[in-house]
């Protein structure tokens, strides 16, 4: 094939090679399985089962009904999803248009296209076709999969996008290449010593320790209830539990059982602290922070500082008396490794805490701060909330014309509201030239330090309230999570986000 | 002042709330009335089946009309809300961003400047197919909440606006002055060749 018409091929809109249409139609199938499998499990295994009557089968036609329909189903939309599916280099661009209903067109310009990957299966292999994934940086839908396509083609293709994207931007594939070469040098900002795993253990969120506690507790019933007499529905749980296990529910045995909970819950928390964060070491390297850690299974994240887009760290009541703070990194990466994000390091210093703000934010104290507080009006939207309508809600199903109980649930409202005066007189937003640091929490703080620069979209939101009290909820997104300030006023909020518009506007510099 | 100690004076950043919203197709509210009408007629459906089907009306007579009311109040609710949405939804094309506000109950103006796009789509339902409307979806990197989309796009304009944001993208990252940014009219921005392109598109693509 000659050049011009290998380019004449990639400006003409193309469809897949054929082999797509099998390749599509095994995903639809396997996706079906994977989507209806209890169903399909139901649905079959009646045929295994030797003692049911075998009469059964015969009249239950239904069944293969289903499975020609499923079948019919798939095998169109797979001939569809093929035949309307085309790509085409346009420009600087790829172009993916698909679908029949939903028309879909996709331009993707080379300079976002982060990598082309091929894949084989066997199946690829017999037919000499790749899979090829074009991955930009982003969210899930900006990912755009070619199930089979010529390799020669591919390939063709790869070198055709990869060249144009260097002619485009030449300096951020040079910096890429120059980055890959000095990874090694890396300085030990931190190494986890037994004791503060012990005090990141006892710091932990300890619901999951409970949650897995009372998991096993359900599991042991459920593996010996066929052992024990039937629980109906109006049973009071405590009188059968004292019937049939020999079991007094006194005072003492309560606070045995909730001090043993107790126990066992922080006993979890511990040893899962141990399995994850064993020898845990925080380095700094070149470029960006690494943390490894682990005591089986190791695990290496690291964080590329200009993929950071922003920091957060914070601490709890405990945390606090330990001196130690949660910090997560969160970083911009593709839809493939989305799940590990944000890597985070359970039990840092305040020094580590601030290498880490420093690195990030070079010059922040350079510039100074301007606080900010957020509106009053927080308190009263808390307290209706979180408060008035809850209670009221839990006084309506515990009443009783008898009991006075349920009159215990009025003091959540007062607990509300002072809670709800700290937590407003708490959040603090801290502006500065080039970036933004807020705070906030009741008893334990949440800290978030963002650059402007890293920020790629504003938005401003109003309730109906809020747009009758001009107040408004700020949000800032970047790549990697966002920053939000509730209740600031609403003539604030313009001014910042206009301010932060103007900054994303004007700065060249590289964000992820 | 509320910035101190800074290179620019805030005053004279443009500002949101003074620059004019453009609005959708008219067109766009009979989508969504459309949409809306047989999201509820195949609700009622249900209802119905549910009628035939079991003796409800004998048994929770009140559930029976608690569910016929909720059902009248919804729609009479979402179709006040298509009308009144209609009113704040609009979007502004600068000459380096891109604003849009939508909602009612939630009114939220977002705005994503060019240099932060990383593509575009366009899309098109059937009940838009009946209209010659179009969606067009803004993506940035962040994934899912910092996305956009405007629907009720007349005719060639997503395709325009889209071309537009694409070519700045790309030119966005070698600018380093200071934005002057002004409400942007689209017809003066798209040059012949651009929408000679678009109409080839167009041509073989039925759109």
């Amino acid at each position: 094939m000659s050049i011009e018409s290998k380019q004449h091929i990639l400006s003409s809109p193309t469809r897949q090679s054929p082999i797509a249409i099998f390749l599509i139609l095994w995903k639809v199938l396997r996706q079906l399985i994977r989507q209806a499998w209890p169903f399909l499990l139901f649905l079959i295994l009646p045929y295994f089962n030797l003692s049911a009557s075998s009469s059964s089968r015969s009249e239950d036609p239904w069944l293969a009904n289903l499975v020609i329909a499923l079948t019919v189903f798939s095998t169109i939309s797979s001939l569809v999803s093929y035949f309307k599916y085309y790509y085409y280099i346009q420009g600087d661009e790829l172009v993916i248009e698909k679908g029949l209903f939903q028309k879909v067109k996709i331009n993707m310009p080379f300079d976002r296209i982060q990598t082309i990957n091929f894949e084989q299966t066997p199946i690829h292999q017999f037919f000499n076709v790749v899979r090829m994934d074009i991955d930009s940086a982003g969210s899930v839908q900006n990912e755009i999969a070619i199930q089979a396509i010529d390799k020669e083609k591919a390939e063709y293709i790869r070198s055709y996008i990869m060249a144009e994207k260097a002619k485009i931007a030449p300096k951020s594939i040079e910096a890429t290449a120059s980055v890959k070469e000095e990874e090694e040098q890396s300085v030990l900002l931190m190494q986890h010593s037994p004791l503060d795993l012990l005090k990141i253990g006892i710091s932990q969120n300890h619901l999951r320790g409970l949650g897995i506690i009372f998991g096993f507790c359900f599991w042991i019933f459920q593996s010996i209830e066929d052992f024990l007499p039937e629980f109906n529905e109006g049973d009071n749980p405590v009188e059968y539990v004292e019937e049939h296990l020999s079991f007094d529910f006194n005072g003492a045995v309560v606070l045995y059982l909730f001090v043993i909970l107790l126990l066992f819950s922080i006993g979890i928390s511990l040893i899962s602290t141990i399995f994850r964060y064993f020898n845990l070491q925080f380095h700094k390297t070149d470029l960006g922070f690494k943390v490894k850690s682990g005591l089986f299974t190791k695990r290496e994240q690291s964080a590329n500082l200009k993929k950071i887009q922003l920091i957060r760290w914070g601490d709890s009541l405990l945390k606090r008396l330990f001196g130690i703070f949660r910090l997560n990194l969160f970083q911009a990466s593709s839809a493939a490794l989305s799940a590990s994000k944000a890597i985070g390091v359970p039990g840092c210093y305040i020094d580590q805490i601030n290498t880490v703000r420093a690195t990030y934010f070079p010059n922040e104290s350079e510039h100074p701060y301007e606080e900010h507080g957020i509106s009053s009006l927080i308190i009263g939207r808390r307290l209706l909330y979180m408060g008035i309508l809850p209670t009221l809600a839990f006084m309506g199903l515990t009443y009783h014309p008898d009991g006075y109980y349920y009159l215990l649930w009025l003091l959540w409202i007062p607990f509300i509201f002072f809670t709800s005066r700290i937590f407003h007189r708490n959040w603090k937003v801290f502006i500065n030239q080039e970036g933004i640091h807020t705070e906030h929490g009741i008893i334990g703080k949440e800290h978030t330090l963002l650059q402007w620069y890293k920020i790629q979209s504003v938005t401003i939101r109003q309730s109906l309230y809020q747009q009758r009290k001009a107040v408004a909820d700020v949000y800032f997104f970047t790549a990697a999570g966002s920053v939000k300030i509730p209740y600031f006023p609403l003539d604030k909020a313009q001014a910042i986000k206009d301010y932060v518009l103007y900054k994303v506007e004007v700065d060249s510099r590289d964000w992820m | 002042m509320f910035f101190e100690n800074q290179e620019i004076d805030t005053s004279s950043l443009p500002n949101i709330a003074e620059t004019t919203f453009q609005k959708l197709s008219k067109n766009y509210v009979s989508v969504r009335y459309i949409g809306n009408t047989i999201f509820f007629l195949l609700l009622l459906g249900g209802l119905f089946s549910i009628y035939i089907e079991t003796s409800i009306i004998e048994d929770y007579p009140t559930l029976w009309y608690g569910l016929l009311a909720f059902w009248c109040f919804w729609l009479i609710t979402s179709f006040l809300l298509v009308k009144l949405g209609y009113d704040i939804r609009g979007y502004v094309l600068r000459e380096k961003d891109i604003i849009h506000r939508k909602g009612v109950l939630f009114k939220s103006t977002t705005t994503i400047p060019f240099n932060r796009v990383q593509h575009c789509e366009i899309s098109q339902g059937p009940i838009q197919r009946l209209f010659n409307l179009h969606t067009l979806e803004i993506f940035t990197a962040g994934g899912g909440k910092s996305d956009l989309a405007i629907p009720g796009l007349e005719g060639d304009t997503a395709q325009q606006i889209k071309e537009f944001i694409v070519k700045k993208t790309a030119i966005a990252e070698e600018e380093t002055e200071l934005p002057e940014d002004q409400t942007t009219d689209l017809s003066p921005i798209i040059t012949d060749e651009e929408s000679s392109i678009s109409k080839t598109f167009n041509d073989s693509n039925e759109y």
